[in-house]
C-alpha cells in the first residue's frame, strides 16, 4: 500500500496544456524538494514528408532543444517556484516514452491530469492516460478537475 | 485619417468586384451559343434563344420507328464490381451536379446517326442469315458465318452473351436468331440555322468543332429522311427502360442537351484570383523583384522561426504542384481548346500569382509553431482562427473541417492515384512500343483481308493478333501489378519507414528535372523559330475570336483556365500548407516568395509544353490525333518528332514528378486528418495513402479521376471565400511591410 509520504521522484507529463501545468502543483505537493518533480514532453515522430526532414534542417536533438528551451520558458513565465523543476523531452508514442521515463528516473508515481477529450478525438485517439497506466510500473494518479 | 482611407478603398474595391461579375454575366449571356462555330461564308449562327423566339425546333418523326428484331435473352447481371463501379460513377456524378454546376451552357440540339444493320435466319438452322430493313423486309444481302467472324474481328457486331456472334429474338411474331451489324458507334450532327435555313452540322469528335463542307452537313430533309428509315439513334432520356417512348416524349429522335459553359467552380478561382490582383494593386508584378531577391536567400535568417529557408519551402511546394498537369493536361488543353486556351493559361497563371501570395501570407500569419519548433499552418489554421478573430468562429470551423476533408480526399485522389497511374501508363507505353506498332500493322492487314474477303488470311491474321494482344494484355497486366507493388512499397519506405534519404532525393531532383525539360522545350522551339511569330499572331487572335475552335471565347477560356488551375494549384490553399514552413517573422515575405510558384510552374514549365504542342502543329496533326494519342502519349510523340531518343527521358521525368507528388500530397493530406483527428492517428491516413497508390496503378480510372479532380478544386470554395474574408488584413500587413522595407529596416544578410 502506497504510504503518503514525501516521494523521492514524481513524474509529471505535459502537453502544454493548462491542466497539465496545473498537474505540476499537485505534483509540488507530494514532494519534498522541488527537482525531485521530473516534467516530461513527449514529442512525435517526425514524418519523412515534412519539409525541415526533407531538406535536413530539422533532426531529432533540434527538436528536443527546442521542446527543453519551449518548457523551460513557459514554467518561468508560470512562476519562479518551478525553477528547480527537472525538465525532459522524449520522442515517440507518447504512452511508452512516458512509462519508460518514469522508470528510468525511478519515479514511486506518476501525476497526470484528466484530459477530458470527448467525441471522435477520444474515440479514434482514445486515452493516454489509459496507456501509462496499463504500461507504467509504479502507481498512476490520474488527477479530475 | 488611414481608417477612413481604408474604409473607402474596401468600398470601392468591393464596387470592382461586383462589377467585374456583373460584367463576367453580361459578356458570356451576350455571346454567341457555344459549341457552334462561325460557317465558311462568315455569318454567326444565330444563338439557340433567339431561335426558340423565332420558331420552334423542327420535329423530325413524331413516334419511334420500332426495332425491326427483339433480342428474348436475358442481359447478364452485373457483377459485385460493376455494381460497386457503377455505384462509385452514380455518386461522383450526383456530386459533380453542385460542385462542378455550370453556369452559361447553352442548349443544344443534335441528331446521332444509327447505322445498324440486321440478318435474321430460323433458330437452328445453318442457313447464311438474312439482311432485312428496319420495317422487317428482306434487302437482298446475306451474312454467312464466316463474313460475320471477320465482322466480329473488326469490333463491328453486337455480341450476345458471352461474346456469341447471334442472339435469339422475336421477328414479328416468329422466333429467330440475329446478327446485329453495326457499321460505326454513330456520327454526331448538330442543329444550327444557318440564312433562315435548319440544318445539321458534324460534331468532329474530340474537338469543340462543328462541320462546315457540304460532305459534313445535313439538311432537315436528309434528317427527316433518316429518321422515317429508322437510322438515326432516339434519345435515349425520351426513352423507358426496355426501350418505348416516354408518355409525353415528342420527336424522339432529336435530342436536347446543355453543353458548354464553365463550372462554377473555375469561374470563382478566376475571379478571385482577379479580384486578389486588383485588391493588391498588382502586386505580383512589382513585388517579383524583391521575390526573386528573397528566394535567393537576401533575408535568410536562421533564428527566425521555421523549419527551412524561403528557397527550400518553396521547392517543397513546387514539386507537389509540378506533376502530369504541367504535361498531360497542358496538352490536353491545346488539342481541345487551340492556341486560345494557351492565353487564357497564361492568364491564369498570371493572376494566379495573387492569390498564391494572399493564401500563403494567410498561412504564414496564422501559423502554430510547436515546442519542437516545426510547424502546423495552412487553411484548416487560418479558416478557424482567422475568421475567428473577425467573430466569424462557426463559419470559420465549418470551412476549416470542409476544407481539410476535400484536401485528404484531394491527396488520394489528383495528388495519389492520378499520379501513380499515369506513371504506369506511361511506362507502359514507351515499354510496349514495337508490340503496339505490330498490332496497329495486323489490324490494317485485317481490315483489307476483311474487306477482300480473303478468308485464309483472315484467319492467320486473327490468331496473330489474338496472339498479340494477347500477350501485350498479359504484360499489363503482370506490370501494373508489379509496378503498383513497387511504387507503394517506394512511398510507404519514406511514409511509414521514415527512409528519408529516398524522399529527399526526388525532391530535390525535381529543380534538376524541371531546367532539363524546359531545356528540351527551348530547342524544340529553336529549332521551329521560323514558325513562332506567326503561332504568337495566332494565340492572340484565337485568345479572343475563336475561328478554328466553337465553344466561343467561354469555352477556350474555360478550358485554359481550368487546366491552368489544376496545374498551379493556385487559390486552392495546398501550397500555404508548405509556405508556412518557412523560416521567417514575416508573413507577407513568405507570401511574395509563393507567387514566383504559378509563374515558374504555369508561365515557364506550362507555357514551355505548350509551345512545343504548337509549334510541332500537334493540336492539329490529323495522323497522331486519328491513332488516339493524347495527353502525355501525344507530348511524348510531339518530342520524339524533334529529338528521337527524348521519349525515354520523359517518362524518367514523368515518373520521377509522379513520385514528388505523391510524396508532397501526402504531407498536406497528413497534416489536415492531423487537424482533424490528432497527430496520433496519422498511421491510418499513411496505411490509407499506400494502399492508393496501388489501387491507383491497377485500376481504370473513371469516375475515381473526375472525382479527385473535383475534390482539388472544390477545395477553392472554402479557402478563397475564407481569403476574400481576410484579404483586408494581408492588403494592411503588405501596406506596412512594405514601407518598412522601404525604409530599409530589413536585415539583409546576403
Amino acid at each position: 500500500m502506497m504510504a503518503w509520504l514525501p516521494k523521492a521522484h514524481v513524474v509529471v507529463p505535459v502537453d502544454f496544456s493548462d491542466e497539465s501545468f496545473a498537474a505540476i502543483d499537485t505534483a509540488l505537493d507530494l514532494v519534498k524538494t522541488p527537482d525531485s518533480v521530473h516534467v516530461v514532453h513527449v514529442l512525435p515522430e517526425l514524418s519523412a514528408t515534412e519539409p525541415g526532414v526533407v531538406w535536413e534542417t530539422v533532426d531529432d536533438s533540434s527538436r528536443m532543444d527546442h521542446a527543453e528551451d519551449a518548457l523551460r520558458a513557459r514554467l518561468k513565465s508560470e512562476s519562479d517556484k518551478y525553477d528547480q523543476i527537472d525538465v525532459a523531452v522524449a520522442i515517440g508514442d507518447p504512452g511508452h516514452e512516458i512509462a519508460e521515463f518514469a522508470s528510468n528516473v525511478d519515479a514511486e508515481v506518476i501525476v497526470l491530469p484528466c484530459h477530458g477529450r470527448t467525441g471522435l478525438k477520444r474515440l479514434l485517439v482514445g486515452s493516454v492516460a489509459e496507456r501509462v497506466v496499463r504500461l507504467a510500473h509504479c502507481p498512476v494518479l490520474v488527477l479530475k478537475d | 485619417m488611414s481608417h477612413t482611407r481604408d474604409t473607402s478603398g474596401k468600398r470601392f474595391f468591393c464596387a470592382v468586384f461586383i462589377i467585374a461579375m456583373a460584367c463576367c454575366v453580361v459578356v458570356a449571356l451576350g455571346m454567341p451559343s457555344s459549341g457552334v462555330a462561325q460557317s465558311a461564308d462568315g455569318s454567326a449562327g444565330l444563338d439557340p434563344s433567339q431561335l426558340e423566339n423565332a420558331s420552334p425546333l423542327p420535329v423530325l418523326s413524331s413516334s419511334l420507328i420500332p426495332l425491326p428484331v427483339q433480342s428474348t435473352e436475358k442481359p447478364l447481371a452485373p457483377s459485385f464490381v460493376q455494381q460497386v463501379d457503377h455505384g462509385f460513377a452514380a455518386t461522383v456524378d450526383w456530386m459533380m451536379s453542385f460542385l462542378f454546376y455550370k453556369l452559361f451552357s447553352q442548349p443544344q440540339e443534335s441528331i446521332t446517326t444509327n447505322s445498324r444493320n440486321y440478318y435474321v435466319r430460323k433458330v437452328d438452322s445453318k442457313d447464311p442469315f438474312q439482311g432485312i430493313d428496319v420495317t422487317g423486309k428482306p434487302i437482298g444481302k446475306q451474312l454467312t458465318i464466316h463474313q460475320a467472324e471477320a465482322l466480329k474481328a473488326q469490333g463491328k457486331l453486337e455480341l450476345g452473351t458471352g461474346g456469341s456472334i447471334w442472339r435469339t429474338g422475336v421477328e414479328g411474331d416468329r422466333t429467330v436468331e440475329f446478327v446485329t451489324v453495326n457499321e460505326d458507334v454513330g456520327t454526331k450532327y448538330v442543329l444550327d440555322v444557318v440564312d433562315g435555313k435548319t440544318i445539321f452540322r458534324k460534331d468532329l469528335e474530340g474537338r469543340v468543332l462543328l462541320g462546315t463542307t457540304p460532305k459534313d452537313i445535313l439538311t432537315l430533309n436528309q434528317a427527316k429522311e433518316l429518321a422515317s428509315q429508322g437510322r438515326l439513334q432516339p434519345d435515349s432520356a425520351k426513352l423507358t427502360a426496355d426501350g418505348a417512348m416516354r408518355s409525353g416524349a415528342v420527336n424522339p429522335y432529336l435530342a436536347e442537351s446543355l453543353v458548354g459553359g464553365a463550372p462554377l467552380v473555375v469561374l470563382w478561382l478566376a475571379i478571385g484570383s482577379v479580384y486578389f490582383t486588383f485588391y493588391m494593386r498588382g502586386f505580383n508584378i512589382w513585388g517579383f523583384r524583391h521575390a526573386f531577391q528573397v528566394v535567393r536567400g537576401r533575408y535568410d535568417n536562421p533564428n527566425e522561426p521555421g523549419e527551412v529557408t524561403h528557397f527550400q519551402a518553396l521547392s517543397s511546394a513546387l514539386s507537389a504542384t509540378v506533376g502530369l498537369g504541367n504535361i498531360a493536361g497542358v496538352t490536353i488543353a491545346m488539342t481541345i481548346g487551340g492556341p486560345g486556351a494557351f492565353f487564357w493559361m497564361m492568364a491564369c497563371g498570371f493572376f494566379g500569382m495573387t492569390s498564391k501570395f494572399v493564401e500563403c501570407t494567410l498561412g504564414q500569419k496564422f501559423r502554430t509553431v510547436k515546442p519542437d519548433g516545426t510547424i502546423l499552418g495552412g487553411p484548416m489554421q487560418y479558416l478557424s482562427v482567422g475568421l475567428k478573430q473577425l467573430g466569424l468562429g462557426p463559419l470559420g470551423s465549418v470551412l476549416a473541417i470542409m476544407f481539410s476533408v476535400m484536401c485528404i480526399l484531394a491527396s488520394f485522389g489528383g495528388g495519389n492515384m492520378f499520379q501513380a497511374n499515369q506513371a504506369g501508363s506511361a511506362i507502359l507505353f514507351v515499354l510496349q512500343d514495337t508490340d503496339r506498332q505490330e498490332l496497329e500493322q495486323v489490324n490494317q492487314e485485317i481490315k483489307s483481308a476483311a474487306v477482300a474477303e480473303n478468308f485464309a488470311r483472315l484467319d492467320d491474321l486473327q490468331t496473330q493478333k489474338q496472339s498479340l494482344q494477347e500477350k501485350m494484355d498479359g504484360f499489363k497486366q503482370k506490370f501494373v501489378v508489379v509496378f503498383g507493388i513497387v511504387l507503394a512499397v517506394l512511398v510507404a519506405l519514406v511514409i511509414i519507414g521514415g527512409i528519408k534519404r529516398i524522399g529527399a532525393a526526388a525532391e530535390k531532383i525535381v529543380p534538376t528535372m524541371c531546367g532539363i525539360y524546359v531545356l528540351a522545350c527551348l530547342y524544340v522551339i529553336f529549332a521551329n523559330l521560323l514558325d513562332v511569330p506567326p503561332l504568337v499572331a495566332m494565340i492572340f487572335t484565337e485568345a479572343f475570336n475563336p475561328q478554328a475552335f466553337g465553344g466561343g471565347l467561354l469555352g477556350v477560356l474555360v478550358i485554359g483556365v481550368q487546366r491552368a488551375a489544376f496545374s498551379n494549384e493556385a487559390g486552392v490553399g495546398s501550397a500555404a500548407i508548405a509556405h508556412s514552413a518557412a523560416k521567417t517573422e514575416e508573413p507577407v515575405r513568405e507570401g511574395a516568395v509563393a507567387l514566383m510558384g504559378p509563374f515558374i510552374d504555369t508561365i515557364v514549365i506550362c507555357s514551355m509544353t505548350a509551345l512545343v504542342i504548337l509549334v510541332t502543329g500537334a493540336w492539329d496533326n490529323e495522323a497522331w490525333l486519328e491513332q488516339g494519342l493524347q495527353g502525355s502519349a501525344l507530348a511524348s510523340r510531339a518530342f520524339e518528332s524533334q529529338i528521337s531518343w527524348f521519349p525515354w527521358l520523359l517518362t524518367v521525368a514523368i515518373v520521377l514528378f509522379a513520385y514528388s507528388t505523391i510524396i508532397s500530397w501526402s504531407y498536406y493530406g497528413e497534416r489536415c486528418w492531423e487537424r482533424l483527428f490528432g497527430a496520433r492517428t496519422t498511421i491510418g491516413y499513411k496505411f490509407l495513402s499506400i494502399t492508393c497508390v496501388f489501387i491507383g496503378t491497377i485500376a481504370h480510372l473513371g469516375a475515381v479521376l473526375d472525382f479527385s479532380d473535383l475534390m482539388i478544386l472544390s477545395m477553392a470554395f472554402p479557402n478563397i471565400l475564407g481569403a476574400v474574408l481576410l484579404a483586408p488584413g494581408v492588403k494592411r500587413d503588405l501596406a506596412s511591410y512594405w514601407r518598412r522595407y522601404r525604409s530599409g529596416e530589413f536585415k539583409t544578410y546576403k
